[in-house]
């Protein structure tokens, strides 16, 4: 499947306004070829309208779109070396599964009729559709008709394939299998893929590389080992993975102190420490920084989380070893971590 | 429709009660259209109008009537207006209907509507005053329409203009349906705008463009003020005839004639659901 293609994506300074609604305010990214690319966001922050950006379907108030080294910021999307599998799929209702597929070879006549059957065959092979070939989509389940929209999408050699939440209608079973799928099938390919998606854990699985976004700007950009341990911000600290987020440090007499708990010296807004950071200590132990009331205790399997509340009445999430604890609900335990172990961020002047 | 029951284990299927709203309608339209026809078909077997519920059965208006080069000359004129109109109609509803539907500013939309609205507003005989005016000679355009006037042309523009809400409100509602994302991911997939059309919007759109015809059309044939007013006397319809032999009390005639119009309705009818149904057939 050598015959793929694959471009870097470099996006500049794109802002985006819908009547008075500033949804994209000066966007930079810069996507590497054959990489997947994931665009992580909540609900609403732009991702989509980034996306069809990219695919040439929206046009930015201001920026740079560039494919592949050339500068297609008005280039109209039919002339894009770009595809995208839309939020819904957008199968053709009229035409079947296989006819689908063809469609965006039939449109460029550059493809002869045999070698577009072929291809057709081959992708839809690859998807494992190929024996649904003549069935119309409204006869698909979810999880089908999101293989196929890949599939028309893939079939025609993108440099660039962008998805826009391409497993949001699955189940979670479903999901699963597809996201290794999606991952296989962009290594085999070699194509740059684009992937939006809101949901975390699906991002830290496929992507090479994240772009977290948050009210339409990038937060932070990187791999999901940077985004975890080194979060750039507040934001990117409590939508990447699980984090207990601290308040407002008070310079006291001795050390610094957010939320009932003591921290090393040092300025900043807020503090973040992973939850399998946190250790419980007897209450009494003098590495304590603080004491916490257990309230639930679960076992999941890999580990037992504690939920606890502080002096303060904040909740603080540990999640420990098995074993690591006796602790019951009602006990009033210390709470222990590493200094290391907390991230600053937003240290006011 | 009846489920994979074992046999003793039957379902009693409760009666609809929604059924009983359509009394009223199904009265109505049993009185206003069986008893009718009854009726026409009864008068087509007389040979002059009778109060005798039981006369015998005469043919010889049928036979008269059918030998009459005249009668199909008005059905040539009946059917080809009927078919030019509702093509002109048609072709000029579909690109008002989309411009319609894509524009931005709901005023403009809801004022393009209205003009396309207009014409069933003004009753038939001023509107085709109206046209008289305008087409006449020594009107606004001088004598270029001369040829138009009393002739097929100025009847076609006619009704035309007061069939056109009748077509692009059915080609509308069809757009309508479509999101917009097909047409985008047609065009993300290479297709130009022309293709977009071909290929994805008029294939969707074909039901409502059938049933746009299928309006326009039947609304034609039995048109009578419009070719009456803007005929003429040289454009002669079904409707006209009809209508003229009423006047001349030859009832069994005119039942004759109402009986072909009511016919040539029902197999176009029916040839237009044909065509839906095999194009139509895999979409949804
Ligand atoms: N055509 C439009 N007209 C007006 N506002 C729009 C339009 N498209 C998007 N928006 C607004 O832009 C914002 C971002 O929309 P977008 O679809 O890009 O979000 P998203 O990140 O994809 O969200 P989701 O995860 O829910 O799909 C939203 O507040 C939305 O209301
Ligand atoms: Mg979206």
């Amino acid at each position: 499947m050598s015959d793929f293609g694959a471009s870097s994506v470099e996006i500049s300074d794109v802002t985006r306004t819908f009547g008075s609604q500033r949804v994209l305010g000066s966007i930079s990214l810069s996507i590497r070829a054959s990489s997947f690319h994931c665009l992580l966001g909540p609900s609403g922050c732009g991702k989509t309208t980034l996306l069809r950006i990219m695919a040439g379907l929206d046009t930015p108030d201001t920026g740079v779109v560039t494919i592949g080294g050339t500068d297609h910021s008005r280039t109209a999307a039919h002339r894009r070396p770009t595809n995208l599998v839309f939020q819904s799929g957008a199968l053709f209702p009229h035409l079947t599964v296989a006819d689908n597929v063809a469609f965006g070879l039939k449109t460029d006549r550059r493809t002869p009729q045999g070698e577009a059957r072929s291809r057709v065959a081959e992708i839809l092979d690859l998807v494992a559709m190929g024996e649904y070939a003549d069935r119309r989509p409204a006869t698909l389940s979810g999880g089908q008709r999101q293989r196929v929209a890949i599939a028309r999408a893939l079939v025609r050699r993108p440099d660039v394939l962008l998805l826009d939440e391409p497993l949001s209608a699955l189940d979670l079973a479903l999901q699963l299998r597809m996201r290794r799928e999606l991952r296989r099938w962009q290594q085999e390919t070699g194509t740059t893929f684009v992937c939006v998606t809101h949901n975390q854990s699906e991002a830290m699985e496929l992507a090479d590389e994240i772009a977290v976004m948050n009210a339409g700007v990038v937060e932070q950009s990187g791999s999901a080992r940077d985004l975890y341990e080194q979060p750039a911000s507040r934001f990117v600290a409590s939508f990447i993975g699980e984090n207990n987020i601290f308040e407002k440090l008070t310079p006291m007499d001795e050390g610094h102190t957010a939320d009932g708990l003591v921290f090393p010296a040092g300025r900043a807004d807020s503090l973040a420490v992973r939850p399998e950071a946190i250790r419980l200590v007897p209450a009494d132990h003098p590495a304590s920084r603080g004491p916490g009331r257990v309230l639930t205790t679960s076992f999941t399997g890999k580990s037992v989380r504690v939920s606890l509340r502080t002096s303060t009445g904040r909740e603080v999430l540990a999640e420990l070893a098995p074993g690591a604890t006796t602790a019951q609900a009602g006990d009033t335990v210390g709470i222990d971590f590493d200094d290391a172990a907390v991230r600053r961020f937003g240290a006011a002047a | 429709m009846t489920g994979p029951t074992e046999p003793g284990n039957t379902v009693k299927r409760r009666r609809n009660p929604a059924a009983l709203l359509v009394l009223p309608g199904v009265v109505y339209l049993v009185i206003a259209f069986v008893a009718v026809v009854a009726l026409l078909i009864s008068y087509s077997v007389r040979v002059e109008r009778t109060s005798v519920l039981f006369a015998p059965v005469d043919l010889t208006t049928w036979s008269t009537a059918l030998g009459d080069s005249y009668l199909w000359s008005t059905v040539g004129t009946t059917l080809r207006l009927g078919l030019i109109v509702s093509l002109i109609t048609v072709v000029i509803a579909y690109p008002l209907a989309w411009c319609v539907q894509t524009m931005k500013r709901g005023w403009a939309a809801a004022a393009m509507l209205f003009v396309v609205f207009s014409p069933i507003l003004v009753s038939v005989v001023v509107r085709s005053y109206g046209w008289q005016l305008l087409l006449r000679t020594g009107g606004p355009f001088g004598d270029t329409f001369d040829s138009w006037l009393y002739h097929e042309p100025g009847v076609i523009l006619a009704l035309v203009h007061v069939e056109l809400p009748f077509a692009v409100f059915p080609i509308l509602s069809s757009i309508r349906t479509i999101p917009a994302e097909y047409t985008e991911a047609a065009a993300d997939l290479g297709a130009s705008a022309a293709q977009r059309f071909r290929k994805v919007l008029l294939p969707l759109t074909a039901p409502g463009l059938l049933s746009a015809l299928q309006l326009v059309f039947t609304l034609t044939i039995s048109a009578f003020a419009t070719p009456a007013l803007l005929g003429g006397g040289r454009v002669t319809v079904l409707a006209q005839t009809i209508y003229q032999n009423i006047q001349l009390l030859a009832w069994p005639l005119a039942a004759v004639q109402a009986v072909i119009l009511l016919v040539l309705t029902l197999i176009v009818l029916s040839l237009f659901a044909a065509v839906t149904r095999l194009i139509g057939g895999g979409v949804r």
